[in-house]
């Protein structure tokens, strides 16, 4: 529970920092991107459910992606290198 | 008036006939037959003392309750004790009897098979048998003001799978024996059975789950039971002479050519993760003979910490000296006891705050977007034509295509109905494209690896380093 203390510590003192410079409240993302990205989602989800290979295929696509990031972060370590 | 000839007469004979020994066919045949067997009141409401229920689901491992069937308490349990009577017949006794006149009372069981029944001067008035019953809830019939019955949201809610019970019950011992009893009861609503469902029940002894000599899993002893449509009371007996505690796990499976194929080739963790073989489980635990020195020690140290954990409730404000609840002692256990309310609580206003302001709002938002599960239609391809277009059947003339109506078109491809499910083309070849697609992966993965797939002279060393 110790981990609750820090990050309620952390969290306060960020949203202290924050608070001071007025951030605005995010609630749609800026320049029309919300409208296009929920669409492109809504689209995406439309398809994926209508045609449901797609939603496999890019299911394994994201585990490979993972891999390869994983791999390219555990190279940044010097016993990793080739 | 028209006179019928001699051959008319005899025709109409015949089709009466035929019809009358169609109709006594129909109302012989098994399912009319189950239909009104399983619901069939045959109360004596007259006599104060009790009523009696048939039902057709078998040995009655569920539970039963009668309910009042007055608006408003549907749900509310008249409660009581049941006596059995047989295998098909409940008796309700005393206080439980619905005796007050007009009344209606609803006998629930376990399974979802349920019964109205209407007290009257002329005894126990049953009402919606027949084919409603069946895999319905209770809750998808009440009543008027007037006490007439009513559906509720429409056709009904169809009763869940769901494991009613198993045995031995959970927490309970059983003396060891070579014939121990190992079983379950599962109710597999009929919406969501398909032929290749099973019961799978699986146990291993506590002590050996600790086993450092071998994997748990040669040591688990697992039953495969096969089931079908509604209520399936399975069991077996086995050999239960080893004292201890044991784990029970009981499961309905389907059969999951993905899983199969995985764990041939040795990726049986993977399957289990992408996989959907396993529909409903429940763990149990009992205790065979007694529970040994270990399930003794394991319950006086880790099990004591997880009940304390569980039950811990110190509110944050025990640290808080102005707060009025300060405690000393409860803010040093708050230190290292893990509480998952607090901690929710802090994520959640950390969530409607910190995350949710620039620069870390836009992450947020983001995500929230990505991870939406909501469909948007894709807008079908229109086009019209001018007004003024010089070819006058075309002028103002609207063109509209949608095609992705056409990508659903697996859909109409299905299996013969004939060997009992209708599956389309893509829920056949699921399995396969799914074991095809992460196999694919894993080979690249592999292959990634240890470079298989490279030649050249700079690759000579594989990502492992070795």
């Amino acid at each position: 529970m110790i981990w609750y203390y820090i990050i309620l510590f952390v969290g306060s003192l960020l949203t202290a920092v924050i608070g001071a410079f007025h951030v605005p409240l995010v609630t749609t993302l800026p320049f029309g991107m919300d409208t296009a990205l929920s669409s492109a989602i809504g689209y995406f989800n439309f398809i994926a459910q209508s045609v449901p290979p797609i939603g496999i295929i890019f299911n394994c696509t994201l585990v490979f992606l993972s891999f390869k990031v994983l791999i390219f972060a555990l190279k940044q370590f010097r016993i990793f290198k080739d | 008036m028209t006179i019928l000839s001699q051959t008319s007469k005899k025709r109409l004979s015949i089709i009466a006939y035929t019809g009358f020994i169609f109709l006594a066919l129909i109302l012989a045949s098994p399912n009319f037959a189950f239909a009104d067997s399983i619901f069939n009141s045959t109360g004596d409401c007259n006599s104060s003392d009790q009523l009696q229920v048939t039902t057709a689901e078998g040995n009655g491992i569920g539970t039963y309750q009668w309910y009042s069937g007055n608006v408003g308490d549907i749900s509310t349990p008249v409660g009581g004790s049941w006596s059995y009577l047989g295998n098909t017949t409940y008796t309700i006794h005393g206080a439980l009897t619905p005796t007050t006149l007009g009344n209606y009372y609803t006998f629930m069981t376990s399974y979802g098979y349920w019964d109205l029944v209407k007290r009257t001067d002329g005894g126990c008035e049953s009402s919606f048998n027949a084919t409603y019953a069946l895999g319905y809830t209770l809750i998808s019939w009440g009543y008027n003001a007037t006490g007439t019955p009513v559906v509720i949201g429409g056709a009904g809610v169809p009763q869940l799978t769901s494991i009613v019970s198993v045995t031995p019950a959970n927490g309970t011992t059983i003396a060891t024996s070579t014939t121990a009893t190992i079983g379950a009861d599962v109710y597999i609503s009929p919406s969501q059975y398909n032929s290749s469902e099973y019961v799978e029940i699986a146990f291993i002894r506590n002590q050996d789950l600790q086993s450092t000599g071998g994997s748990p899993a040669l040591l688990t002893t697992t039953f495969d039971f096969p089931v079908a449509s509604g209520v399936n009371i399975v069991s077996t007996t086995t050999d239960l002479e080893t004292t201890g505690q044991y784990n029970m796990t009981t499961s309905l499976k389907q059969t999951s050519l993905t899983e199969s194929i995985l764990n041939f080739f040795g990726f049986g963790q993977v399957g289990n993760l992408f996989d959907n073989s396993t529909l409903i489980a429940t763990s149990t635990t009992f205790i065979v003979g007694a529970p040994t020195a270990y399930d003794i020690f394991e319950a006086s140290t880790t099990n004591s910490i997880n009940d304390f954990i569980a039950s811990s409730s110190i509110p944050v404000s025990a640290c808080d000296p102005i707060s009025g609840s300060f405690s000393l002692t409860g803010c040093m256990g708050l230190l290292f006891t893990w509480q998952t309310a607090p901690m929710n609580a802090e994520m959640t206003t950390l969530q409607k705050t910190l995350f949710s302001y620039a620069p870390w709002g836009y992450v947020t938002r983001t995500m929230t977007i990505l991870t939406s599960g909501a469909t948007t239609t894709i807008p079908a391809i229109s086009f019209t034509f001018p007004a003024d277009y010089p070819v006058p059947f075309f002028a103002g003339f609207s063109l509209n295509f949608n095609p992705w109506q056409y990508f659903t078109f697996y859909q109409n491809f299905k299996s013969d109905p004939s060997t009992g499910s209708a599956e389309d083309a893509w829920q056949i070849m699921a399995p396969l494209f799914t074991s095809f697609c992460w196999l694919w992966t894993a080979w690249l993965i592999f292959s990634d690896l240890l470079k298989l797939s490279k030649g050249s002279p700079e690759h000579e060393h594989n990502n492992l380093n070795v």
